[in-house]
C-alpha cells in the first residue's frame, strides 16, 4: 500500500459568501425578515415562526468568550437541503430559509436562523422545531466553547445519523 | 507488479478535534483495489495512531453519505472522518 504526502492547510474551494444555507458573515435577521415582507403582505402566509440561535456565555464547561464553528461544508449544505426537502413533503410549507453561521462568534451573535411561513401555526412551529432537531443530528457541523481563561473545548455533540 | 488499475485514490478530510490531533485538514491516500473504510482507517492509525481512542466516537462518510466501515472504496471517493456534531 503506498502513502501519499501529506497536504497542509488547503483553501477553501467554495465561495460560502454566495452560499445562502451558510455564511461566514454576520447574520443579517432584519434583511432575512424582510425577504418575507412582500408574501406577508399579500397574504401568502397565515403563520411564519422565526428561531434565533445565538452564543451564550454560561455552560457546563465554563464561562464561555466565544464560539467556533466549523463545517464539512459541501456535505452540510447538502444535508440542509435534504432537510428542507422533508418539510416541504411533511408540512405545506409556503417559504423556508436556513442559515448557519461558521468562524469565531462573540456572546450574543447569531449562529443559526430558521425562518418557516405555512397557512397554519401549528405546521409551522412543528417544522421549526423539525429542522433544529434535523440539523443537530444530521449536519456535519462542530463548535467549540473558548472559555475566558484562554481554554477551549469541542461540545460533546451527537453521533450524526 | 500492481498495475495502475489496482490502485485507487482517496482523499481524507479531517474535522475538529480529530484535525486538531492530526495537525492537517485533509490526506490523499492510494490504497490496493477494493478496499474497505475499515483498510483505510487502518493506514490512518498507523500514520495517526495518537487518534486511535477516539475512532470508536466517529463515522465515516463516503461523498456525502454516512457508510459502515466495509463499504468498498472507489477511485476518487472522498472520506470524511466525523466526530459527533453540534451544529444549530
Amino acid at each position: 500500500m503506498g502513502y501519499s504526502k501529506k497536504f497542509k492547510l488547503e483553501d477553501d474551494p467554495l465561495n460560502m459568501d454566495k452560499n445562502k444555507r451558510i455564511t461566514f458573515n454576520k447574520i443579517d435577521e432584519e434583511s432575512i425578515l424582510k425577504s418575507f415582507d412582500n408574501d406577508v403582505n399579500a397574504g401568502k402566509f397565515g403563520a411564519t415562526v422565526s428561531f434565533l440561535g445565538t452564543v451564550r456565555s454560561y455552560s457546563k464547561n465554563g464561562k464561555v468568550k466565544d464560539m467556533d464553528y466549523e463545517a464539512y461544508l459541501g456535505m452540510a449544505e447538502v444535508k440542509i437541503k435534504e432537510i428542507e426537502n422533508i418539510v416541504k413533503e411533511k408540512w405545506d410549507i409556503k417559504k423556508i430559509k436556513i442559515i448557519h453561521r461558521l468562524g469565531k462568534l462573540s456572546l450574543g451573535e447569531k449562529s443559526i436562523m430558521i425562518l418557516v411561513s405555512t397557512s397554519h401555526s401549528k405546521d409551522a412551529f412543528e417544522a421549526c422545531q423539525f429542522i433544529l432537531e434535523r440539523i443537530k443530528n444530521e449536519v456535519p457541523i462542530w463548535k467549540k466553547e473558548i472559555f475566558l481563561d484562554g481554554t477551549s473545548k469541542w461540545i460533546d455533540g451527537n453521533s450524526i445519523n | 507488479m500492481v498495475s495502475m488499475s489496482e490502485i485507487i485514490n482517496i482523499k481524507i478530510l479531517y474535522f475538529a478535534f480529530i484535525k486538531e490531533l492530526t495537525g492537517v485538514r485533509s490526506d490523499k491516500m492510494k490504497l490496493p483495489y477494493g478496499s474497505t473504510i475499515h483498510n483505510l482507517l487502518t493506514n490512518i492509525l498507523d500514520i495517526y495512531p495518537q487518534i486511535n481512542n477516539l475512532l470508536k466516537s466517529i463515522k465515516v462518510s463516503v461523498n456525502y453519505k454516512v457508510v459502515d466501515t466495509d463499504t468498498i472504496l472507489k477511485d476518487g471517493d472522498e472520506v470524511a472522518l466525523l466526530p459527533p456534531i453540534s451544529g444549530g
